[in-house]
């Protein structure tokens, strides 16, 4: 099974650490962390990814930012939200997705994210 | 009734040109109105509070990932902000002040002037929250 390219972009560095550590330990993902959103384009440029997490709220620059940059570059790249801001219930209430683009509310159980990125790089 | 709300409402208004106006400045302090949407009886219910946080976070996260964000966007900012800051949820007022403040810089106009209001909350959320859970508890007094 061919390897995917996370790219995951959030100022929180223990939430980076974390994703990279659960989703390599499959075997199925390699993860470039970014935890400065101004250098989200310049990580995207060198790591080439398959799909991206993006954390909302980011000192500097916001998801939505990051989301207008890569998309100008990597037309169709596959993102999953990750915000703080709302409840896991919340979310669920609206089928994990806001305006079609999937969300995911931390705290995010491993299990859970590996489950959403993999319907989403299927979609 | 509908006099006694009035007044009711007028006290209040009166509450935060005394706190939160005075120490936050116009834009941050003049929340009465637009935030707190006093409604006698079931306003300070916190469960209730918190599900309408969730829901009127959907309008900004949206406007944010559309890379829309406008004037009226960054005052449902600040809703949540106080919302938050009611509940004693301190990370999330942070969130909220990020988030405001970024934009706030690219807005120019008033809202730049609205920076280092933002700014005071991200250095002393815990000030902001005690303005807020006061107003929370004068609500509570009526």
């Amino acid at each position: 099974m061919e390897v995917k390219r996370v790219l995951v972009v959030d100022d929180e560095v223990t939430f980076t650490s974390l994703v990279k550590l659960n989703l390599e330990k499959t075997g199925q993902f390699t993860v470039r962390e970014v935890n400065d959103p101004l250098k989200a384009l310049t990580a995207a440029r060198e790591f080439k990814p398959d799909i991206a997490l993006l954390d909302v709220i980011m000192p500097g620059k916001d998801g939505g930012q990051v989301l207008a940059e890569l998309r100008a570059e990597f037309t169709g790249l596959p993102v999953i939200f990750v915000t703080a801001t709302m409840t896991q219930r919340g979310l669920h209430q609206r089928d994990d997705q806001i305006n079609g683009v999937p969300f995911i509310a931390k705290p995010v159980e491993a299990k859970k994210l590996i489950k959403r990125i993999e319907e989403v790089l299927e979609d | 009734m509908q006099i006694a709300n009035e007044t009711i409402q007028q006290e209040i208004a009166a509450t935060f040109n005394n706190g939160l106006r005075l120490r936050y400045g116009d834009v941050l302090g003049s929340l009465y109105s637009e935030v707190v949407r006093y409604r006698a009886g079931n306003f300070m219910d916190i469960d209730e509070l918190r599900t309408e946080l969730d829901t009127e976070a959907v309008p900004v996260l949206r406007d944010i990932l559309n890379n829309k964000v406008q004037p009226p966007t960054l005052h449902a900012i600040r809703s949540l902000m106080i919302g938050c800051a009611i509940t004693g949820d301190r990370d999330a007022v942070l969130r909220w002040a990020t988030a405001g403040l970024n934009r706030a810089r690219q807005f120019g106009g008033e809202w730049a002037a609205t920076v280092p209001q933002w700014e005071s909350v991200q250095n002393d959320p815990g000030r902001f929250i005690l303005y807020a859970r006061q107003l929370k508890y004068f609500l509570q007094q009526l």
